[in-house]
């Protein structure tokens, strides 16, 4: 990708062109501030697995939920979700979960399609649940407030969650063997494995607590996670020497892999750019003589063609001030657009051939279950596309879903 | 070729402790920075040495990552090769991906030293940036190396693909 | 010819509008000679690449602002100092003036074709007043670069961040205020997030963008299209300046709309301000002079074309 990317720069423009743009595209992917969330989301689910947290925390969940056929792949978006409220990317939420949740579905036998595709998209959940990086360069290309944006992404992202819920269960009675069902707990039973969320509980107070009070911002929220698991498992005694040097490493290797596709995708974004294809198909949508649905519909599509190219943040980038006049002559609304905006593209990203989310999943499966190829983690997402479409037109046939909460605001 | 792969594991396992700490030491940066803030003396400039301290951090475990072969590739038609289609394959994704990493490196180190010589440095601390690109070239380099390590291995024939 | 020029301000920006209409102007002037494909929002390079990437033809055309690249423009850099501006025209002007009267060496890598300089960069802050320079003692401001400078000369503490970051901290209380335009306000949404705008023009800093374009492109042009290049430059300029004036207008009446108030110095308390940030001023011409160049000589002039252009 990041070789087509800068053969085709250097073709359009120079290769001299295209050898400065290399260096300077990758290091300041590495460099970026927003992007070094992403090693410590993924050393702080590195650690809550060393220190046995993410065990505890399925264990409660198959106490409850385990007797329901995919119960745990339910419980993985549900902790998505929450988890999305912390963090601002979809490739780091679907980082931090595979990393927790794929070993404890294997354990569980769980379909590697199942397992892994339930993380892939649950990772969207993160960017869709506040905070979150594309409303973010939304609200500051199209002027509305980040405030009523972020807040609007919430129903959403419920509903999301809940029509993710439904696909589970769909896939599971289409094929009983893709979740099993466990033992079913009685109460007692249920209560006391409560005490294994107590070190989860802690962190979240912590991070959740922290970032509303104002005690630090989103981005910072990483670092004191990762401080907060560490602290909660060395007074446990949970974690030894050799773990957190392990997952120190197993950080490393994942995160170098992740920025590597995301600087990939960047170059290769680059030379999209050049050949001015995003620009000209917006230009043309814009000119189309058709009704308001249907140039919506069109726009929509586009987003969904662009995305299995591009990475979401670039193509929000390069499109938003081209289709935005034409959303607002149409009578829609900016802020549901924007929400809308972005549950389209976080369908790209579990697409081919450019799903960051499937590659992140697909990298930190490597080492912990490797046995999972791609093409299972691409078959896995198949019915979560189909719940991502079904929830953009409940967005449609409902736009208060989105426009009650921030109406709430004013 | 032994002396090659024997001096190479040496430096891949120091940039890997090197990267570790990077990291390890981003994490303590921003919570130093809370917490200093919580009490009034905020840490200037914590975002920039944790960008500088990230991009230290995956350039030092380029090498690492190679070695734990945790590059994607082709991997989804590979499994479909027989062992010579594969060596073949092997070969040229590797030479192809010596060439591309080798001129990286270069432009990397040209791009490290361009920088040094415009006397930029980084805006809010002022810190000499270009050091943190030499690191990111030479991380780059030695990754060049690895590459160029397994394709010397698939000709010898010490290591099927 | 076609020349590609990239802009890192978001395509609905006042400021990248301008600059598109400035390509459209060249193309339509130049008689269809000159095309320009124009890239916004940091699609071909971003904000802090932009220079490079003209100097490495990347993109022929580049529009950024000169402070991503400290230490590069050590002439340049005497414009973003805090000299008390109160114009967005006026800062233009002084910037432009600066480049004409020094030439300086350190732009030499590239064809320059204007600069232009936003509005007085003042002080905005959440829940605590201003009045007076020790109410600032302590406070923790979102300041980068030239304004974090400024912020800790008058006793802040400056806090890097971002601006979205920034609208976050300050929305949750993580800082207590800010240094920025008054047109921020509305471009960045910050009147959501601030309450009192303090008036500290007498020691408001700017930032200086540039327009350059790589040199070998520019010596291919014909002397035609050299000469509509520079008019078209020339007029954009000035159109710049009185935009970002503009803007700093919306983002007052939007600051009023949603209730802030502004906090007025008097005469000797802002002889005050201006005297806390006069080390600042001091501290570039000691650094500025250890490059061997004569930076009391820039100061001077950057002050006197200041004052000759408000
Ligand atoms: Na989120
Ligand atoms: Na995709």
């Amino acid at each position: 990708m990041m070789l087509t990317g800068a053969v085709g720069f250097g073709l359009l423009i120079s290769p001299q062109a295209a050898l400065s743009l290399l260096p300077r595209e990758i290091y300041s992917t590495f460099a970026n501030y927003d992007l070094s969330t992403i090693p410590l989301f993924i050393l702080m689910g590195q650690v809550a697995f060393h220190a046995g947290i993410s065990k505890r925390l399925y264990e409660t969940a198959y106490h409850f939920l385990g007797h329901i056929r995919g119960g745990l792949a339910m419980a993985t978006v549900s902790a998505c979700t929450a988890f999305g409220a912390v963090c601002g990317s979809s490739p780091a939420t679907a980082a931090t979960m595979s990393s927790v949740g794929i070993p404890e579905m294997k354990r569980y036998g769980y379909a590697d399609s199942l397992a892994a595709g339930a993380v892939a998209s649950g990772g969207g959940l993160g960017m869709i649940m506040p905070p979150s990086v594309v409303l973010i360069v939304y609200g500051v290309l199209t002027g509305q407030s980040i405030g009523k944006l972020f807040v609007a992404g919430i129903i959403p992202a419920v509903i999301l969650t809940a029509l993710f819920i439904v696909a589970i269960a769909g896939v599971c009675m289409r094929n009983p063997d893709a979740g099993p069902c466990g033992e079913r707990y009685d109460w007692p039973a249920r209560l006391r494995s409560l005490g294994g969320l107590s070190d989860t509980i802690i962190v979240f107070a912590l991070v959740i607590g922290g970032m509303f009070k104002g005690l630090f911002t989103p981005t910072e929220a990483a670092s004191i996670g990762v401080a907060g698991v560490l602290g909660v498992s060395v007074i446990r005694r949970r974690i030894s020497w050799s773990g957190f040097v392990q997952s120190l490493q197993e950080t490393l290797r994942t995160s170098c892999m992740v920025m590597m596709l995301i600087a990939g995708a960047v170059v290769f974004g680059k030379f999209l750019a050049v050949t001015r294809i995003p620009f000209d198909m917006a230009g043309q949508v814009a000119g189309l003589d058709l009704p308001g649905w249907a140039v919506m519909t069109a726009i929509l599509g586009i987003y969904f063609l662009g995305g299995c190219f591009m990475d979401s943040l670039a193509l929000v980038m390069l499109t938003v001030p081209v289709f935005f006049p034409v959303v607002l002559g149409l009578g829609y609304d900016p802020i549901w657009f924007g929400v809308v905006i972005v549950l389209v593209t976080e369908m790209g990203v579990i697409t081919p051939p450019v799903g960051i989310n499937v590659y992140v999943v697909y990298g930190m499966t490597r080492k912990i279950a490797p046995t999972i190829a791609l093409e299972s983690i691409f078959k896995g997402i198949l019915p979560f596309l189909l719940a991502i479409i079904l929830g953009i037109a409940v967005l449609f046939v409902l736009p208060q879903a989105v426009l009650w909460l921030p109406g709430l605001m004013d | 070729m032994n002396a090659l792969t024997s001096t190479l594991s040496v430096i891949e396992r120091a940039m890997r402790a090197l990267a570790a700490c990077c990291l390890a030491c981003m994490a303590l940066i921003t919570v130093i920075d809370v917490t200093g803030r919580a009490f009034g003396h905020p840490l200037f400039g914590s975002e920039e040495i944790t960008a500088f301290l990230a991009a230290l951090a995956v350039a030092m475990s380029l090498p690492y990552a190679h070695s734990q072969r945790s590059h994607i590739a082709v991997e989804l038609f590979y499994v479909r090769l027989g062992r010579t289609a594969r060596t073949a394959a092997s070969l040229l994704t590797g030479t192809l991906s010596l060439a591309a990493f080798g001129v990286l490196s270069w432009r990397m180190a040209r791009f490290a030293l361009t920088t040094r010589e415009s006397g930029e440095v980084s805006m809010n601390l002022g810190l000499p940036e270009w050091m943190v690109m030499g690191a990111v070239a030479l991380g780059c380099a030695v990754f060049t190396l690895m590459i160029l390590r397994d394709i010397l291995r698939l000709v010898t024939g010490v290591e099927q693909a | 010819t076609m020349l590609t020029y990239s802009n890192f301000f978001p395509p609905t920006h006042i400021q990248s509008k301008l600059a598109h209409e400035w390509a459209k102007e060249v193309e339509k002037r130049s008689g269809g000679e000159v095309m320009v494909q124009y890239f916004p929002g940091g699609t071909l390079t971003k904000a802090r690449q932009a220079y490079d990437g003209v100097v490495q033809g990347i993109s022929d055309i580049g529009m950024s602002a000169l402070a991503y690249s400290r230490g590069r423009f050590p002439v340049m850099a005497a414009v973003d100092l805090p000299l008390g501006y109160t114009s967005g025209v006026g800062a233009t002007s002084v910037a432009n003036e600066v480049y004409r009267h020094f030439k300086p060496e350190e732009l030499s890598d590239v064809k320059v074709l204007y600069f232009h300089a936003h509005g007085p960069g003042i002080l905005f802050t959440k829940g605590k007043k201003v009045e007076k320079l020790e109410d600032l003692q302590g406070l923790k401001v979102r300041a980068t670069g030239n304004s974090a400078k400024l912020a800790a000369a008058l006793g802040a503490t400056p806090v890097a961040q971002s601006m979205p970051d920034a609208y976050q901290s300050l929305r949750k209380g993580v800082v207590d205020g800010g240094f920025y335009p008054m047109e921020t306000n509305k471009g960045w949404k910050m009147a959501e997030v601030v309450d009192y705008c303090t008036e500290s023009y007498p020691a408001a800093y700017t930032t200086t963008f540039f327009v350059v374009m790589n040199k070998a492109k520019w010596d291919a042009l014909s002397d035609n299209a050299k000469k509509v290049l520079e008019e078209v430059s020339a007029e954009w300029s000035v159109k710049h300046g009185e935009a970002w004036d503009s803007s700093d207008e919306e983002g007052r009446e939007y600051f009023v709309e949603k209730g802030g108030s502004f906090i007025p110095l008097s005469k000797a308390e802002g002889k005050r301000w201006q005297d806390a940030a006069r080390p600042v001023i001091d501290q570039y011409i000691e650094e500025t002079t250890a490059k061997g160049l004569d930076g009391k000589a820039i100061v001077d002039f950057t002050e006197r074309s200041l004052k000759s252009a408000q």
